[in-house]
């Protein structure tokens, strides 16, 4: 174990020194952060959408709409003329009341900016929605000889809905940074370890640094796990730095910070055993590069580190389950978002350990000293 | 001229005799386009994509029943997977996240409805969920509207109806009947004349949207991966005109350049016939890309030969950039220490990783300082019919500047 270690150590070390290990590590990670972060913020870090209402009607019933339309969630800037820039304007014609007095079918133009926020313009489209279908409500309750007033009681106020989350979750609404800290974490996890692991360990055998060690007293046993044991540092390492950075920087919520550690601990383990797989079995770097991309790529793909699972059709969710990230991400989640404990948890942690246990037995058998 | 030739064959010969590293990377953008085209398809997602919302009805009654309707009309029937539970177990399956959201409709809401008192609805929303807890608040809050709306315009009758809840059929006069019809009619009238056809509705519009688009074909997945693959097969790219480049330093540490530089082949013809391997090959693996793009996953480019010719000028600028890296680059730890980091810098600033016009502003600014960008905007124009005269020129006119700065450099770096 001793001697596991001091090769774990030094590998560790090496990794460390290579200039480019900290842009893997950590700077390309926080990269990641702050561009899907900013793209799936939450709800709650932009509660205002604005809409331009371009208001030419002659009559009352365009007044009527910009006061049905009348929301905390949006900012209105009421103007007579469409402005040269927008994010979204909804324009009302000078016959609009006219039109709606003769009865007669009438569409309004919404027109939104392809470049702004699709969840702002989509809370914005819903919201004249429902102010048109109050404008609809005033025209039938109006009086034959003119437009209608809103009623004494606001329709809106009649049924109201209470939000929130189940009791013993999470109480305030989770920010982007929450949810894709963990996704980069696990896929930045995958790309360090597969290709850092992969490569060194090819290139210690080609280099004969694996056999000199073997030549002294030291067992085959005690080489393989000090490499494993290397890479698994070199993923917790990653681990800390990033959770410290998203705890420091974007208030990351983690849950119980040890289950959600032992999660990071038992991925790592996986991704350190297919790396000395990899290493072992391929003899060229861009291949090793390659297919640590491609394995990457397709279990963050697959396990939830991109994108929201919930948006996966149902069949990509299923085969999802068949890769270790999935698993990591569902763990992440339930400690996260749901403060599950330990009876949860152990499932995850068993099917990462079973994980585990089949790269080692791939990694083992096909592990080789020499060229 | 002739020692070019022989040293691309030669580099030729060598990739097709190991080609397991290319074809692996050549690979990759294909498969990622198909899983990202699945996962990210409009046509697709409506098929298959399904809120599961946990009910529990608490009113049994009319108002309910009807609220719950509104979940069930037309396209909103396959949206929604609306499931009637009690309360203990819906409360309990959304804590453990087995569901999008649970509605609640208390015991009164039909009752308030009827008496114009302000009743509550609760949403509990799934907390792992990012978007659908979303998507059901706000379809319930429309519904909520829709209800409140439909209960003023029939608060006096609704008023009028509720005492005859509470007695027999055989204790209500006819008259009073009468009295509600009398009083619904013209409200009703003015309905079917508000409603059928919709007297005023929404026309949505992207600012960039052109009117023949609704001349244009149903949604076609192939769209959507001929969206996708452009960003995906620039970023392999880089990686593998990046790998050729590298073969200058690789040649130059096994002794394989000294012993080419022992033949009559000075070093300006080496680097020119290095770059113009990496160019061909580049240009043969991203006609490979594209070819398979079409076989596989149908995806149509437009002019074949425009697409070419703009994969032959971002293969000039990507071949200058990279010539100029290695002619400053000491070893290959140098540069795979520069090389990705800016490989991947770039993707995410030039779309190939989010499109362009969903980046925060801040990184937007630096999208038309990357190949990547110039290349995506490229194809599209092709698949819109054009021919794209600026990013070609645009890439080529960097292509050549970069080249020629980084000959003299690279000469240096190989001479003896």
């Amino acid at each position: 174990m001793k001697i596991s270690w001091l090769i774990a150590r030094i590998d560790l070390k090496r990794m460390t020194r290579d200039k480019a290990f900290f842009f893997w590590s950590l700077a390309f990670p926080v990269f990641l952060i702050l561009i899907f972060g900013n793209l799936y913020r939450g709800g709650n870090s932009n509660p205002k959408a604005e809409i331009v209402v371009v208001n030419r009607d002659q009559g009352r019933w365009g007044d009527f709409l910009v006061a049905a339309l009348d929301n905390p969630d949006l900012v209105i800037q009421k103007v007579q003329e469409k402005p040269d820039k927008f994010t979204r304007v909804l324009e009302i014609p000078a016959d609009f009341s006219q039109r709606i007095q003769n009865f007669q079918a009438q569409k309004l133009r919404f027109t939104k900016n392809a470049d702004a926020s699709l969840e702002a313009a989509t809370r914005v489209e819903t919201r004249i929605i429902q102010a048109l279908v109050r404008l609809i409500a005033g025209v039938v309750l109006q009086p034959e000889s003119g437009p209608a007033q809103p009623g004494n009681r606001p329709i809106e106020e009649l049924i109201t809905i209470k939000t929130g989350f189940p009791p013993g979750t999470i109480t305030t609404i989770p920010s982007g940074f929450d949810h894709v800290i963990p996704g980069i974490l696990v896929h930045t996890l995958m790309i360090l370890i597969l290709i850092y692991g992969g490569i060194t360990v090819m290139m210690d055998r080609q280099s004969g640094i694996l056999t000199r060690i073997i030549s002294g007293p030291v067992s085959r046993a005690e080489l393989w796990g000090g490499k494993f044991l290397g890479r698994l540092l070199t993923g917790l390492l990653q681990a800390v730095m990033l959770v410290g950075l998203g705890l420091l920087f974007f208030k990351l919520n983690l849950g119980d910070p040890p289950l959600s550690f032992l999660i990071v601990i038992l991925f790592s383990a996986a991704m350190a055993s297919l790396s000395i797989f990899l290493g072992s079995v391929f003899r060229k770097e861009e291949v090793i590069i390659g297919l640590a991309i491609l394995f990457a790529n397709l279990f963050a793909a697959l396990g939830g580190c991109w994108w929201p699972i919930e948006v996966v059709p149902p069949v990509i969710r299923a085969v999802g389950m068949a890769v270790p990230a999935w698993w990591a991400m569902d763990a992440f989640h339930q400690v996260i978002f749901f403060h599950k404990g330990l009876e949860t948890l152990i499932l995850h942690y068993v099917v990462l350990l079973a994980y585990t246990a089949l790269f080692s037995f791939l990694a083992i058998r096909y592990f080789r000293i020499r060229q | 001229m002739n020692r070019i030739r022989l040293i691309v064959t030669r580099d030729f010969r060598r990739r097709l005799r190991s080609p397991a590293g290319i074809l692996i990377l050549t690979a990759i953008p294909l498969l990622m386009t198909a899983i990202f085209g699945i996962v990210f398809s409009p046509g697709e997602k409506s098929r298959q994509l399904s809120i599961r919302v946990l009910v529990v009805d608490n009113d049994r009654n009319f108002g309910a029943r009807m609220l719950m309707q509104a979940f069930s009309q037309e396209r909103f029937a396959e949206m929604f997977r609306m499931e009637t539970v009690n309360e203990e177990d819906g409360r309990r399956e959304i804590a453990r996240g087995k569901a999008s959201a649970l509605l609640v409709i208390p015991k009164d809401f039909t009752a308030a409805l009827f008496l114009s008192r302000p009743v509550q609805l609760e949403v509990v929303k799934n907390p792992s969920e990012q978007f659908l807890p979303g998507v059901v608040e706000e379809f319930t809050r429309t519904a909520a509207v829709l209800a409140a709306a439909a209960q003023a315009v029939f608060r006096e009758e609704l008023a009028a109806m509720r005492p005859l809840w509470d007695r027999s059929f055989n204790e209500i006069e006819t008259t009073e009947f009468a009295n509600l019809l009398d009083s619904l009619r013209p409200k009703i009238n003015r309905l079917r004349r508000v409603l059928d056809p919709l007297l005023v509705g929404l026309d949505t519009q992207d600012e960039t949207s052109k009117p023949e688009a609704e001349n244009q074909p149903a949604f076609d997945i192939s769209e959507i991966f001929a969206l996708i693959l452009p960003g995906m097969a620039i970023l392999f790219m880089m990686f593998i005109v990046e790998i050729f480049m590298r073969e200058i330093l690789s040649e130059k540490e096994d002794g394989t350049l000294r012993r080419l530089l022992f033949s009559p082949i000075p070093p300006i013809q080496y680097v020119a016939a290095k770059i113009t391997s990496a160019w061909l090959m580049g240009l043969v693996i991203l006609g490979l890309m594209a070819a398979m793009g079409s076989v596989v996953l149908a995806i149509r480019w437009g002019n074949f030969f425009y697409f070419l010719v703009l994969g032959g000028a971002v293969l000039a600028a990507l071949c200058g950039l990279f010539a100029l890296f290695y002619a400053f680059f000491r070893n290959r730890n140098q540069a795979g220490v520069i090389t990705s980091p800016v490989i991947l810098v770039f993707a995410a600033l030039g779309g190939s990783m989010i499109p362009v016009n969903q980046l925060p502003a801040g990184f937007r600014a630096f999208s038309r300082f990357t190949p990547n960008y110039w290349f995506i905007q490229g194809t599209a124009l092709i698949r819109a019919g054009e021919f794209p005269v600026t990013a070609i020129l645009l890439l080529l006119a960097v292509g050549l500047v970069l080249t020629v700065a980084s000959l003299p450099l690279l000469v240096r770096r190989v001479s003896p």
